[in-house]
């Protein structure tokens, strides 16, 4: 009797322990992934001020996040409300997102290398020209980064 | 009285010798003399042995003592001590063995959630689109165009990752 409530006892552990239930997904960026696909839809339908609520919704519940994916989903979040301030016609506001997006930090990945972009276009906008080719150059050298990696080497 | 003449009671010097001898060689087994009788030498050896086997039997009569009251000692000291419960061993245990088990296959699950994927490299198309919208602001609606599809092959790539651990 004694044997079968330490089985009992052990089994019942090791199946919380080793179950095959699978990990959860970061909830926030499952979150994250929705918002965009539905700003894809509100910006197809011209409503770039309701795309731009939704993903401002997401950097606004992306308190203390941390992890490189939460940073790149992040970024590309900013990358995607600066171009959508640009063409709203508000080009400080895209400065700002730019901006807050490379505070981030990173290496040279593809989103950071949009951010670089963004912020160009608003200081061009904005008649920054020396400011915007620098935010372009820098752009480009991660642009040609990624595009060695790419191409098949020789 | 002259030198020649001693007193008969008084032992000569060669008795003297061989008492000396004898008495070594009770003492000790030591080698005897050539002046030591050989009759002395076997009472001698005699004396010896007997009071060597009188030693072992002491002793082998103090160990027996000894044992004797150690063996009543133990008797009586497992008499007052309380029944062990040996069930109680693998009670504590097996318990503990089971979460050790499932702390680490905590540990071993949450590594894997936050261990980072590797990413999806962006298409040619897409490297194309940036550097010419790097190249002034005009390319930057077809950026973010071609940024739809590299969005979400990036979110599922991460929920690859969840799913096939």
């Amino acid at each position: 009797m004694r044997a079968l409530v330490h089985v009992a006892i052990a089994a019942a552990l090791l199946a919380g322990g080793c179950s095959s239930r699978r990990p959860t997904a970061d909830p926030w960026l499952v979150a994250v992934a929705e918002a965009h696909q539905q700003a894809d839809r509100r910006q197809d339908d011209n409503d770039l001020g309701g795309a731009r609520a939704l993903l401002d919704a997401v950097v606004a519940g992306a308190a203390d996040r941390r992890g490189r994916d939460q940073r790149l989903a992040l970024q590309d979040t900013y990358f995607r409300l600066a171009h959508l301030a640009l063409a709203e016609r508000e080009p400080r506001r895209a400065l700002a997102y730019a901006d807050a997006g490379l505070d981030l930090g990173g290496g040279p990945h593809l989103f950071v290398a949009n951010l670089y972009v963004a912020r160009g276009a608003a200081r061009e906008a904005l008649g920054e020209e020396r400011a915007a080719a620098d935010d372009y150059h820098r752009a480009l050298e991660i642009n040609e980064a990624l595009l060695r990696e790419a191409l098949p080497s020789p | 009285m002259t030198g020649d003449e001693r007193d008969p009671d008084e032992p000569t010097p060669g008795e003297i010798a061989e008492a000396e001898a004898l008495a070594r060689a009770l003492e000790r087994g030591a080698a005897a003399g050539p002046d030591v009788p050989e009759d002395a030498l076997a009472a001698a050896a005699l004396l010896r042995h007997a009071h060597a086997a009188g030693s072992a039997q002491a002793d082998a009569e103090a160990r027996a003592r000894v044992a004797a009251a150690a063996t009543r000692g133990r008797d009586a000291l497992n008499a007052r001590r309380p029944r062990r419960r040996r069930w109680l061993a693998p009670a504590i245990f097996l318990p503990a063995a089971a979460g050790v088990i499932l702390y680490a296959s905590t540990l071993r699950r949450n590594a894997a959630v936050n261990a980072p994927v590797s990413l999806p490299p962006p298409s040619l198309a897409l490297l194309e689109e940036q550097a010419r919208a790097a190249r002034g602001r005009e390319g930057l609606d077809a950026l973010d165009r071609q940024m739809r599809t590299y969005r979400s092959t990036f979110y599922a790539s991460l929920a690859r990752r969840e799913s096939g651990r």
